[in-house]
């Protein structure tokens, strides 16, 4: 009993981690922009096809290929979702509603470009990340590789980005962009970078959450069109939006319930479970679990 | 009579206390003034009373019924209008429809006489529109506005059209906050003369005002406010020579230089 | 005043013989197909354009019209206009429970609200097996039939059209009257509307309602009309399709929905040359993303200038309509 609980936390503490770490690339774009990006979860597909481009099919060594696939993420962050999505809608003052529906015709599209560079058939993502026949066994219960991995990154994220944003100028610039663009200018911080780097931000971490998501899913559209993005929403949440690392608990309480409910209720409402814990929160607790950074 | 009657009125936004314990009443017919420095809690006080914000405590008694946090259509509705300190129009309505919105519960339509326009709605389209015509004319918006956007109209404009659609509400008592901010001359006379021209139709206003000019010359009767308690009242000489006043202005200025 | 008739007569003909001079049954249902999209589009027009509550979960009411006209056809032997009638109330009733979140959420937080709604009613139509026969879909759902005639594709093109100038009738008064005005209000700030007296709930309620009801009379077409239904066609990117026409053609203007679904459906045949296969979806969904980001009245007000160049304009259409 005890060893079935043990083991579900671990499985849904690593799917939960992953949830989350999507989520802090939600909670990094509306830091600054006070909007929801719909064509989010295509820079994890982005990341995920790059980084097999570079790895596998260029044979660079893995960490050249994963810097690389990130940084291309963010180019985009910065090049196309700023550049023109972001720049015409908000430049002519259009509302929140213009912005979903273009960033949702954006996904689209690049689901429909993924398909076209790269084909429609699903690619095995190397065992980089230790292989599933063979994970760690510790008194019954087992942990795949992939799981430490997980956490590995994030643990590195967070510190990372803790660092970043408490230590470093920059950092402390964009939370004060972030706090309230006016002032922030008024400082003498340049807020169209802040943005940029924003941009870059949140679809540069999006991106590692692809490659770490696709021994899951394999690298297909799937990492791009599936449900994976909503649940990233759905932890940016809980986690109250304005707060990073919230979006890490959002995820992990999602990653838990959906394990827990798979394994008490049925494998088939395990969508069902986590949307209704999202629509829960949204009524009742609009403002999320954790207050602004 | 009192129109309006507030009793202990209290409004916290977590620690911040804006409205502290107020007992205001409004007499029926008259212009009430509130007056006090930035920040000392008169827009908090128009929205508890129309519904805007939900009160901590304390009540709102308007015409003998007490409407403390009643939904804000239902006060509007029930004769209690307002306009806003910074300007809410709708984006992408002209200003006839603009003040048609407000007219909306004197259609007595339904959605079938929509559906199949019957002759009773184009009697009530002819009948309101007749009627919020009327309104513009009173502040001062022609023929030659009707279908312009409510937003490009100029900024004096835009007042008057934000006050026409409260009167279009036929309200009892109507709450103007801060309605002389950043007029020129001539617009500040006009307005002058809608507000008094309105009292004369028998609604009641409460005025908060910057502009002392303003006041002075039109209201009955001036409230205080600092740090969201009220600091005094009386009619506007008294409170404008009472020290305690000038004090919360002035400090409030030092404070802020 | 008597060019303008010309025109609409030429464009009532063109409508009327299309069917006729194309001839190709697949095409007309392909061209079913788009209008059935096109009246899910318009009750997006009135709901998400006029009203301002947005709504990603439609393929949900789209599917459960869908389902309710198959399922009490097959199952409860109801005449097929009674299946039609049950699909449209039981979407209406299955939209208070969306209007419900939208009292208290908007922007954002509502179309995640709707996006939830969507995938929960997907995976119950999923997992219900006993009552949806699940991932298998219905089969066997029974045709129209008028006079003992057994409905074509062509029969059906024509029903379809008379069912959306009928819709288009409709949302076209209400929009133009005071509920219109309430609708647009409300969209532009709920803040003043309720300030003015607007009880926004009602409005709410009114606006998903409507949507809703005109998701679920296109669900049951498109049962009726296929012969067979299951789940995938009522994924979440159906939604997001369903809005993305209506943004094509114009969310704020009464032809969005009828101009962008036929558009969005027949753009990428459009792109469908010999060697061109693999590129045809991309391209098509490239110029729908421009134009959803460039031009964000959609393309009908395009439509309609271009109508008044060659037929004129409405006398009435610059001030004073009533002066
Ligand atoms: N929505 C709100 N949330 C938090 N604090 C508020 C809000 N509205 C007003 N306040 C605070 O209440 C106090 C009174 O504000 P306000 O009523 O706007 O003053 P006034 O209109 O007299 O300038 C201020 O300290 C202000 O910061
Ligand atoms: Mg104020």
């Amino acid at each position: 009993m005890l060893q079935m609980v043990l083991q579900n936390s671990i499985s849904g503490m690593a799917m939960g981690l992953l949830y989350g770490v999507i989520g802090i690339g939600v909670c990094l774009f509306w830091q600054t922009t006070g909007l929801i990006n719909f064509a989010h979860i295509s820079s994890a597909m982005l990341g995920a096809y790059f980084f097999y481009t570079f790895h596998v099919m260029w044979n660079l060594p893995i960490v050249i290929a994963f810097v690389l696939a990130v940084a291309l993420v963010a180019l985009y962050g910065i090049l196309i979702l700023r550049g023109v999505v972001y720049r015409q809608i908000m430049g002519r003052k259009g509302g929140r509603l213009e912005f979903i529906v273009a960033t949702m015709m954006l996904n689209i599209f690049l689901l429909n470009l993924t398909i076209v560079l790269w084909g429609g058939v699903p690619y095995p993502f190397p065992n980089i990340f230790g292989s599933p026949m063979n994970p760690l066994r510790i008194g019954g219960i087992t942990i795949q590789h992939h799981s430490l991995w997980v956490l590995g990154f994030t643990v590195a994220l967070v510190i990372g980005l803790n660092y970043f944003f408490k230590r470093t100028l920059t950092g402390k610039a964009l939370r004060a962009t972030a706090q309230n663009k006016d002032t922030a200018s008024l400082m003498g911080i340049g807020v169209e970078k802040m943005t940029a780097l924003s941009f870059a931000m949140s679809t540069g971490v999006t991106a590692i959450a692809g490659i770490l998501l696709a021994p899951i899913y394999f690298v297909s559209v799937e990492l791009g069109g599936g449900i994976i993005g909503i649940k990233g929403f759905a932890s940016a949440v809980i986690g109250g939006l304005t707060n990073p690392f919230g979006a890490l608990v959002g995820g992990l309480l999602i990653g838990l319930t959906e394990n827990f409910s798979v394994f008490y209720i049925s494998s088939s409402y395990r969508d069902v479970i986590t949307f209704v814990l999202l629509v829960f929160f949204l009524i009742a607790r609009p403002q999320g679990l954790f207050k602004k950074m | 009579m009192n129109i309006l009657e507030t009793k202990g009125l209290t409004k916290s936004f977590g620690g911040v206390t804006a409205n502290s314990d107020l007992d205001i009443n409004i007499e029926k017919g008259s212009i009430t003034g509130l007056i006090g420095p930035n920040g000392s809690g008169k827009t908090t006080f128009i929205n508890v009373v129309s519904g805007v914000h939900k009160a901590t405590s304390g009540r709102v008694i308007f015409n003998g019924q007490d409407i403390t946090n009643f939904d804000k259509h239902k006060i509007a509705r029930a004769g209690i209008a307002r306009t806003f300190q910074t300007i809410r129009l709708f984006e992408r309505l002209s200003v006839l429809e603009t003040v048609l919105v407000a007219r909306h519960a004197s259609f007595g339509a339904k959605i079938w006489d929509a559906v199949f326009s019957t002759p009773k709605l184009k009697m009530a389209n002819a009948r309101e529109e007749a009627r919020a015509k009327e309104l513009l004319e009173i502040v001062g918006l022609g023929k030659q506005h009707y279908h312009q956007m409510g937003n490009s109209l100029p900024y004096g404009y835009r007042r008057s059209l934000e006050i026409a659609r409260a009167l279009a509400l036929e309200p009892s008592l109507l709450l103007l906050d801060e309605p002389a901010a950043g007029m020129n001359r001539e617009e500040f006379n006009f307005l002058q003369d809608i507000i008094l021209n309105v009292k004369q139709q028998g609604i009641t206003i409460l005025l908060v005002e910057h502009t002392m000019e303003l006041v002075e010359a039109v209201v009955d009767h001036c409230v205080v406010l600092n740090y969201g308690q009220k600091l005094t009242e009386g009619p506007f000489c008294d409170c404008e020579s009472d020290p305690r006043v000038i004090e919360a202005y002035l400090g409030k200025e030092e404070a802020e230089c | 005043m008597q060019r303008r008739k010309i025109g609409f007569l030429i464009i009532a003909l063109l409508v009327v013989l299309y069917p006729l001079v194309i001839g190709d049954s697949y095409k007309v249902y392909i061209m079913n197909r788009s209008l059935i999209h096109a009246i899910i589009a318009m009750g997006l027009v009135t709901q998400v354009g006029f009203a301002g509550q947005i709504s990603l979960g439609h393929a949900a009411f789209y599917g459960i019209g869908a389902y309710t006209t198959s399922l009490t056809v097959l199952k409860l032997g109801f005449p097929i206009g009674l299946g039609f009638l049950a699909a449209i109330l039981m979407c209406v009733i299955f939209s208070v429970f969306l209007s419900v979140p939208s009292f208290k959420l908007s922007g954002f937080f509502l179309s995640l609200t709707t996006i939830a709604f969507g995938h929960i009613v997907w995976v119950i139509i999923v997992n219900w097996q006993s009552l949806t026969n699940g991932p298998l879909g219905v089969f066997g759902i029974p045709g129209l039939k008028l006079f003992g005639i057994k409905f074509n594709n062509t029969h059906y093109y024509y029903l379809l059209v008379a069912t959306i100038a009928l819709l288009y009738l409709f949302i076209k008064r209400i929009t133009n009257s005071f509920i219109g005005r309430a609708f647009m209000a409300m969209r532009d700030d709920e803040l003043a509307a309720e300030c003015s007296g607007i009880n926004t709930r009602n409005f709410k309620l009114l606006a998903f309602g409507i949507s809703a009801g005109f998701a679920g009379l296109a669900g049951a077409f498109y049962a009726h009309l296929s012969g067979f239904i299951s789940p995938e066609s009522f994924v979440f990117a159906e939604s997001t399709k369903f809005v993305g026409m209506a943004v094509t053609g114009g969310l704020r203007h009464l032809l969005g929905g009828i101009i962008g679904a036929p558009i969005v459906t027949f753009l990428p045949e459009l792109f469908r040359f010999p060697g061109w296969e693999t590129y045809y979806m991309m391209a098509a969904t490239f110029i729908i993303l421009m134009i959803v980001v460039f031009m964000p009245d959609g393309l009908a007000p395009l439509f309609e200038k271009g109508f008044n160049k060659i037929f004129g304009e409405r006398d009435d259409v610059k001030g004073g309509s009533s002066e």
